[in-house]
């Protein structure tokens, strides 16, 4: 048994080599900085260092939850995610199937260069785009409105509409990338499925459901529960650049991210900070135990672990 | 076998010699090499080297010093000065820069630990920064420790209405620099303006980071914004209160909804981002409301320059010294500090009165004469009024101190257009302002850092909408009161109120 083992080893070994310097990045990007929770308990004094300084134990944490904001930062990160990792999983998945329908290469690979285009730019570029259509002023759509006799809308001050407003800014950045990982799995699926359904007589709209779906379905779940794992973090830029840090936006457009950062901006207090990283990572944690979990039961070859 | 014999007597011989080439030969004097940090504005000093070189040629003979200058945007500061001290690199005079508004402090860093204490040291080495310093000294102290030098510069500030000269001129009205108005007057100025002007058009420069409440309705805020405050800017009372509930806030939030109903504020106020200069250059504004000396008397000058027009100050309140606006920039010495004797006893230096060949301070905010500043006029004294060396400004300059922080900055060189009457002026100008009964007091909050956070972000909520009369008084006001309440204002102006009664008694 043990020199069967051994032989399997010897012989995997050329591999184990191929992934060493992954092996060797992941240490020390991924594990090494791991002894940094320690200071999310501790209260810094450079003079004795991490290892020696002060336990506090929860103190650290009471910033994120000393307020009724605590809630709504929650709420609002969650939310935003659940929608982004539901809905923008949907749409990628959809427009990478309808980009596989396109017959020209030439103008499958146009659009896709377009979609792309918008997650290449900044997203403080994007928050003057987004300026350039909702100022108040001189913006693009309260011009229409008041063109055709309507009202201006005060859009950095009114909450009601940037749920949509960030989805809809979070979509147009991002499927441009989400979608070329279910693309290229689509990509990959062998032409006779198809040849073969079409033969018998499927249309296209019973190829999608019966051939596309269920061949790309373990793709959709991996990129699911690795979202899932960020659930407590939020893209900074997005929330933080997109409605221009309006105090009275924040009800809707805080996360924890863009609380963090303005409660702590002035003060650079490192085991505060790390404090809220270890609470998002223990969050997404937990959620990535939890989904892996239930896709155990529902499929289980599709689990992560 | 011989060959590999061979290559490894090779490599040996090759590593020996790398180790002999690489290692410094020890310094012969015990010549002290300072590092210091030196505040930019982002650009690159192709000057630097001669700087240093024109300094140690001063300071190598004299206390045995060396410097080598560590040029750090300001904006930069307070980040790369935490993660260099965590990770033990050696700084040895590090610059702490508040800017009078409370952009960086001293409990930022001496809460963990990273700054020595200085007292003895300034006992020892200090006599000239002592005799400079006068009532600023305070600024440095956390109760009975000293942990940083404030750099000598303007104490206080006075609040006023700068506005366009053109425009006024064309509107027919004229105002004396030097006379305190009433805000009235002000509001005259601002509705004939409007009334000229017309849609597109407004009285008011706002932008979302540029509060006015405090400048309308002038406090001591005590160190920090989120601590509770004095009102009447502490020349009165000394009753520490939550000064968004007093009526004079109230009276000041009305006004300003007025001021947003008029049409004098940008109804997209609270998401401009640029800030006041670069909105009057538009041409669709009349002025700003500003703490006047936020950057000196000669800060005005600058603006002129940056706005490219000539502007009038309107004063409505005296000018008045509180430990936020005071604090500007401060000198400390971190923990990671090898000599701090030496460094102390530079650091003097720059506080001494010298003359111009021998003047350190001189040379770190303006150079070298001929490379970066030609002297257009010396007062009797020795200070100097310089200009640039032609074709050159203030962003191309090979070297520039840019931030006044160097030592005593009411008496380094100052440039044209300000002229020797105005010089005066500067120099003097912290004897001749009114201070705050607390002024070089701060709020100890070591024990209150997650209330305070949650305070920042309640302040961070409603600041904008409220200061820029975006939304009706009537309604957010109270919210905003209740939330603050809840995040735990009341208990933290308490203890302020008690750690500034001990104080007070100590000062006597």
């Amino acid at each position: 048994m043990t020199a069967k083992k051994k032989n399997r080893f010897v012989q995997c070994l050329p591999f184990y080599l191929m992934a060493l310097p992954g092996i060797i990045y992941l240490i020390c990007n991924n594990f090494m900085p791991l002894y940094g929770m320690l200071l999310a308990f501790k209260r810094l004094d450079v003079r004795k260092g991490i290892f020696g300084s002060d336990w506090v134990g929860f103190d650290n944490f009471k910033f994120l939850f000393s307020s009724k904001t605590a809630f709504t930062i929650i709420r609002n990160t969650i939310l935003y995610n659940l929608a982004f990792i539901i809905l923008g999983t949907a749409i990628a998945v959809a427009l990478a199937i309808l980009l596989n329908e396109i017959r020209s290469k030439k103008f499958a690979k146009f659009y896709q260069s377009v979609l792309l285009i918008p997650y290449l730019i900044s997203w403080v570029l994007a928050s003057y785009l987004a300026y350039a259509f909702l100022a108040q002023d001189v913006g693009l759509i309260n011009s229409v409105l008041r063109f055709f006799g309507g009202q201006n809308i005060n859009w950095y001050s009114t909450q009601k509409y940037w749920p949509f407003i960030l989805f809809f800014v979070y979509m147009w950045k991002g499927v441009g990338y989400m979608l070329i990982i279910y693309y290229s799995s689509i990509v990959s699926i062998s032409a006779e499925y198809f040849e073969a359904a079409t033969i018998d007589g499927a249309t296209k709209w019973q190829q999608i459901k019966s051939i596309t779906l269920p061949l790309i379905k373990s793709t959709v779940i991996t990129m699911v529960i690795l979202n899932l794992g960020r659930i407590a973090n939020s893209d900074f830029g997005l929330f933080y650049q997109i409605p221009r840090n309006s105090g009275a936006l924040y009800g809707v457009t805080q996360t924890i991210d863009v609380y963090v950062y303005n409660a702590l901006m002035n003060n650079n207090d490192f085991a505060m900070s790390a404090a809220a990283a270890v609470f998002q990572s223990v969050v997404g944690f937990v959620f990535i135990l939890v989904a892996n979990a239930v896709v155990k039961r529902v499929s289980k070859q599709d689990a992560l672990f | 076998m011989n060959k590999k014999i061979v290559s490894s007597v090779l490599t040996a011989a090759m590593t020996l010699g790398l180790a002999a080439g690489s290692a410094v030969p020890a310094m012969a004097d015990d010549t002290f090499n300072l590092k210091m940090q030196i505040v930019t504005f982002g650009q690159e000093f192709s000057g630097l080297e001669d700087v240093e070189e024109a300094i140690n040629a001063i300071t190598e003979d004299e206390i045995g010093v060396t410097v080598t200058l560590d040029p750090i945007a300001a904006w930069d500061l307070p980040s790369t000065s935490a993660l260099a001290i965590t990770s033990n690199e050696e700084i040895d005079l590090m610059c702490i820069l508040p800017m009078g508004s409370n952009m960086d402090s001293i409990s930022n860093y001496s809460t963990k630990n990273m700054l020595l204490p200085l007292n003895d040291l300034y006992e020892e080495y200090g006599q000239d920064i002592h005799e400079c310093l006068g009532e600023l000294e305070k600024l440095g102290y956390t109760g009975e420790t000293m942990y940083a030098v404030p750099a000598n510069y303007y104490a206080a500030h006075g609040c006023s209405f700068v506005a366009l000269t053109s425009e006024l001129e064309e509107l027919g009205f004229s105002f004396d620099e030097n006379q305190i108005y009433t805000l009235e007057d002000v509001e005259e100025v601002m509705a004939a303006y409007k009334e000229a002007k017309g849609d597109g058009y407004y009285s008011i420069a706002g932008y979302a980071d540029g509060d006015i409440i405090p400048i309308l309705c002038p406090t001591d805020d005590l160190g920090d914004p989120a601590v509770g405050s004095l009102m009447n800017g502490g020349l009165e009372d000394t009753t520490v209160v939550n000064r968004f509930a007093t009526d004079e806030y109230r009276e000041a939030y009305d006004r300003v909804r007025e001021y947003y109903n008029n049409g004098y504020i940008n109804p997209d106020v609270i998401s401009i981002t640029d800030t006041w200069p670069t909105l009057l250059q538009t041409g669709h504004y009349l002025g700003a409301f500003i703490g006047t000396n936020a950057s000196g008397l000669d800060g005005i000058l600058v603006n002129e320059q940056s706005v490219g027009q000539d502007l009038t100050i309107i004063r409505f309140f005296e000018d008045f010294a509180t430990t936020s606006i005071a604090s500007y920039g401060l000198w400390a010495i971190p923990v990671t500090c090898s000599e701090p004797e030496k460094t102390m006893e530079f650091l003097n230096m720059l506080y001494q009165k010298r003359d111009l060949s021998e003047n350190v301070a001189a040379i770190l905010s303006c150079g070298l004469e001929g490379e970066t500043y030609q002297i257009v006029e010396t007062l009797d004294d020795g200070r100097i009024i310089v200009d640039y060396v032609d074709g050159v400004d203030r962003m191309t300059s090979p070297y520039g101190g840019q931030v006044p922080i160097y030592g005593d900055e009411l008496r380094t060189p100052k440039y044209t257009p300000i002229d020797a009457e105005m010089f005066d002026e500067i120099s003097n100008y912290n004897n001749t302002v009114k201070y705050s009964k607390a002024f070089g007091y701060a709020f100890d909050a070591t024990n209150y850092v997650g209330q305070i956070s949650a305070i920042n972000n309640v302040l961070q909520t409603y600041r904008a909408q409220l200061a820029w009369g975006t939304v009706d008084v009537d309604s957010v006001l109270p919210q905003f009161i209740s939330e603050l309440e809840a995040a735990g204002l009341d208990q933290i102006i308490e203890a302020n109120q008690e750690q500034l009664d001990e104080w007070l008694a100590n000062q006597e």
